[in-house]
């Protein structure tokens, strides 16, 4: 984990859409969807099950272990 | 003659086909299905962003959110909880205000847990959702639902997706003579004639996806399924003639060539 290594240690892992990711200590939502390169038109986010709309991403910061889900529209009926 | 207009809640369209976002080969077709259709509405699910493909093209980059009004539904949820958090969620996305309301435990029959959709469109309709509950055709629960301010009632013609058109005919035909609100009949149908003849009935709508986006030329059939909607509308509004047993001859039955009198 991030700590038995100088290099990670300012990396903590979380989990985004169910899989776990290392990104930086400090990163906010708008960090994370940068560092992957997204740049979904209509996306929300729930972290740690509370929903954070779009406009909020550059000041909400993650944390070591949070649960994050970045939902957007999909094709359905 | 006054317009024609379909009011659900606070919202008035002409269209009265909703068409689903879902299944569609591509989304050029869908897009093309979407303009052929005539519609104003049209769902979409919520579903996790695909992290591992940026770059991909989306949904968005072929839905026209200023032209159409995006109707978000809860499909996936099993629970009253699960939908009213989908709800919630695509609120905060920006989404308009409404939400079709669908909590479906059961993977085979895609049926929705009545008691469960009245529990969640209480709640939303406290909160100041508009809600469009998505029920098996039954009178009484699309009663309850109106009582508890649905703006319209969606009882399904037959399972999601099946194709097998109006299965559950006698139930619709009292949930719409019953109905406050517009019954919008969601599901089941598989052809033009299917959603012809729930607007002869008086359906102030029809909800349809798979019927278009599996079709064998998607675009053809949105402009059946939208030729099928006006036909079937405009019947219901002229009055059919009543069915007879016996035979009513058309032409007059004096006047026969070569008769005695």
């Amino acid at each position: 984990m991030a700590e038995d290594a100088v290099s990670q240690a300012e990396l903590m892992t979380i989990v985004a859409n169910g899989q776990p990711w290392n990104v930086p200590r400090e990163c906010t939502i708008a960090d994370f969807l940068g560092q992957l390169a997204l740049t979904p038109g209509r996306v929300v986010a729930l972290l740690d099950g509370i929903i954070v709309p779009r406009e909020r991403f550059a000041e909400t910061r993650l944390h070591e272990g949070c649960r994050l889900e970045l939902v957007t529209m999909v094709g359905g009926g | 003659m006054t317009e024609d207009l379909l009011t659900i809640g606070t919202r008035t369209f002409r269209s009265r086909l909703l068409l689903g976002t879902g299944k569609y080969r591509s989304f050029e077709e869908m897009q093309q299905s979407l303009e052929a259709s005539g519609t104003e509405i049209v769902t979409v699910a919520l579903r996790r962003l695909d992290l591992s493909r940026p770059g991909q093209p989306t949904l968005l980059d072929y839905l026209d959110t200023g032209r159409y009004t995006i109707l978000p539904n809860t499909a996936g949820c099993k629970t009253a909880e699960e939908a009213i958090q989908i709800a919630h969620l695509a609120a905060a996305m920006g989404l308009p205000r409404w939400v079709k309301l669908e909590v479906i435990p059961d993977p085979d029959y895609l049926l929705p847990d009545p008691v469960a959709t009245l529990e969640a469109t209480r709640q939303l309709v406290k909160e100041g959702f508009e809600v469009l509950p998505y029920i098996n055709a039954d009178p009484v629960l699309a009663r309850r639902l109106q009582d508890a301010g649905a703006v319209t009632v969606m009882p399904l013609g037959s399972p999601i997706g099946s194709g097998q058109g109006l299965l559950n005919l006698p139930q619709i035909q009292i949930i719409i003579e019953q109905a406050r609100v517009p019954v919008i009949v969601d599901a089941g149908i598989g052809a033009p004639s299917d959603a012809a003849f729930a607007m002869e009935l008086g359906a102030a709508a029809c909800l349809i996806n798979t019927a278009v986006a599996q079709a064998g030329n998607p675009v053809l059939m949105a402009r059946a399924m939208k030729l099928a909607i006006e036909a079937g509308r405009a019947a219901f509004l002229a009055g059919r003639i009543p069915r007879r047993p016996q035979a009513v001859a058309s032409s007059p039955l004096t006047g026969l060539v070569g008769s005695p009198s």
